[in-house]
């Protein structure tokens, strides 16, 4: 598979988080949303697991299949994004919702440098005042998909995702399981 | 009793939703060609004497290019790192490479004169912002004229954003001459580039009298230059 086929795919999958994050937080204020609420709420966990672990393989898949070399904004994006990756999979299946603020915070952490870093590839912020010669943040290892998805914008929509679902006040747990 | 199937029908909505998304962006990304571009050109380096010139005072069989063949002669300076830089007193390799238009062009710190070298590459922002404000500088004659001012182009990825490098320098009426580095790096390896924008100040007699990198205002820009005419 080409790296073009590989972002595309990533990208697409990207976009459909982007959507459901934007879906989520709009839902809370649209009565016609509030059905679309409901039903992801059960799954906020495996939801939020499903997609830091896509991205966490997307991330592994880049860099370990193709040999792009990640940069220093890369790198502190997958400090957040694979501890997330790892203990969203194990809360969702102990289900334990006591896990939310922990993600919350490294989501949050994750979307600023996700956001950051979109700004500077699309020159709005520089990276202080000189360019990395080697693997410098501002330079994009493919084309953008769809003219505006690269790699930091996916990293932005994963975060958002689990910003938006895991904000989402849990089911009432049965008595026993952890909260 | 009423719970059990609304609840069941949730998950199944839920997972029709997560399962169709999935099938949706493989459909989608092999509907669309995998975003495939078609070929995009790509710049040869052609070794001096296999093929006819095209561009008037090219070298005979050097055709324009964004890189092209660089060779140096002499040392390698250390890469400029925080703190004292070692490379200053030292004399820097010549280089002898060719224009983006293929006419030979030479970069040689014996030749009695003091020269500010720049080196830029086409996607770095700073550079971006950097050249703008030297071509003004420049126009405006705020720049010392008894120095020479040289640029090699580097770090050339034509994947990068503000490809190709040529058109980008025409583009914003560069007035100094320049050298296109080699695929390699080899120039800018040479002269111990760090980041970019990179400078270095050369005295008269060949030798590094400041190296520095980063965007600069016309202060530090003319503090430096002065540098290689101490």
């Amino acid at each position: 598979m080409s790296i073009d086929v590989a972002a595309r795919f990533f990208a697409t999958l990207s976009l459909v988080a982007a959507v459901g994050a934007l879906a989520l937080v709009g839902g809370r204020f649209v009565p016609a949303g509030r059905n679309l609420v409901e039903a992801f709420r059960p799954h906020a966990l495996r939801l939020a697991a499903l997609v830091t672990v896509t991205a966490s393989l997307g991330s592994l898949y880049f860099s370990e299949v193709k040999d792009l070399q990640p940069c220093r904004l890369c790198w502190f994006q997958r400090t957040m994004m694979y501890p997330l990756a790892v203990i969203l999979l194990i809360a969702a299946v102990r289900k334990d919702h006591g896990i939310r603020p922990y993600a919350l915070v490294l989501a949050g952490l994750g979307f600023l440098v996700a956001t950051y870093h979109y700004l500077i590839e699309w020159g709005v912020l520089t990276e202080g005042g000189s360019c990395d010669p080697n693997v410098p943040c501002s330079a994009l290892p493919f084309e953008r998909q769809f003219g505006f998805v690269s790699l930091a914008s996916m990293a932005m929509a994963g975060f958002a995702f689990v910003l938006s679902i895991l904000t989402l006040r849990p089911e009432a747990e049965p008595a026993g399981v952890p909260s | 009793m009423t719970d059990a199937p609304k609840s069941t029908k949730k998950n199944t909505n839920v997972i029709v939703v997560v399962v169709a998304a999935v099938l949706g962006a493989v459909l989608f990304t092999v509907l669309t060609n995998g975003g495939d571009k078609k070929a995009t050109t790509v710049t040869t380096t052609t070794a001096p004497g296999s093929e006819p010139a095209e561009t008037p005072g090219a070298t005979p069989g050097v055709e324009p290019g964004e890189t092209q063949i660089v060779t140096l002669t002499g040392d390698v300076l250390p890469n400029l790192v925080d703190g004292p830089d070692t490379a200053v007193g030292k004399t820097p390799a010549k280089l002898n490479g060719y224009k983006f238009e293929g006419q030979p062009i030479t970069l040689d710190p014996l030749d009695g004169k003091a020269k500010i070298v720049m080196f830029v590459a086409h996607w770095c922002p700073h550079c971006q912002r950097e050249v703008p404000r030297v071509t003004a500088w420049q126009a405006e004659g705020k720049l010392p004229t008894d120095v020479e001012y040289f640029t090699v182009s580097t770090g050339v990825v034509d994947s990068r954003p503000n490809y190709p490098p040529s058109a980008w320098l025409a583009k914003e009426k560069w007035p100094f001459p320049v050298m296109a580095d080699d695929k390699s790096n080899t120039a800018s390896k040479a002269y111990g580039l760090s980041s970019f924008p990179f400078f270095v100040a050369l005295r008269a007699d060949g030798t590094v009298a400041a190296r520095m990198s980063g965007e600069q205002e016309l202060d530090g820009f003319l503090a430096f230059v002065a540098k290689a005419k101490a």
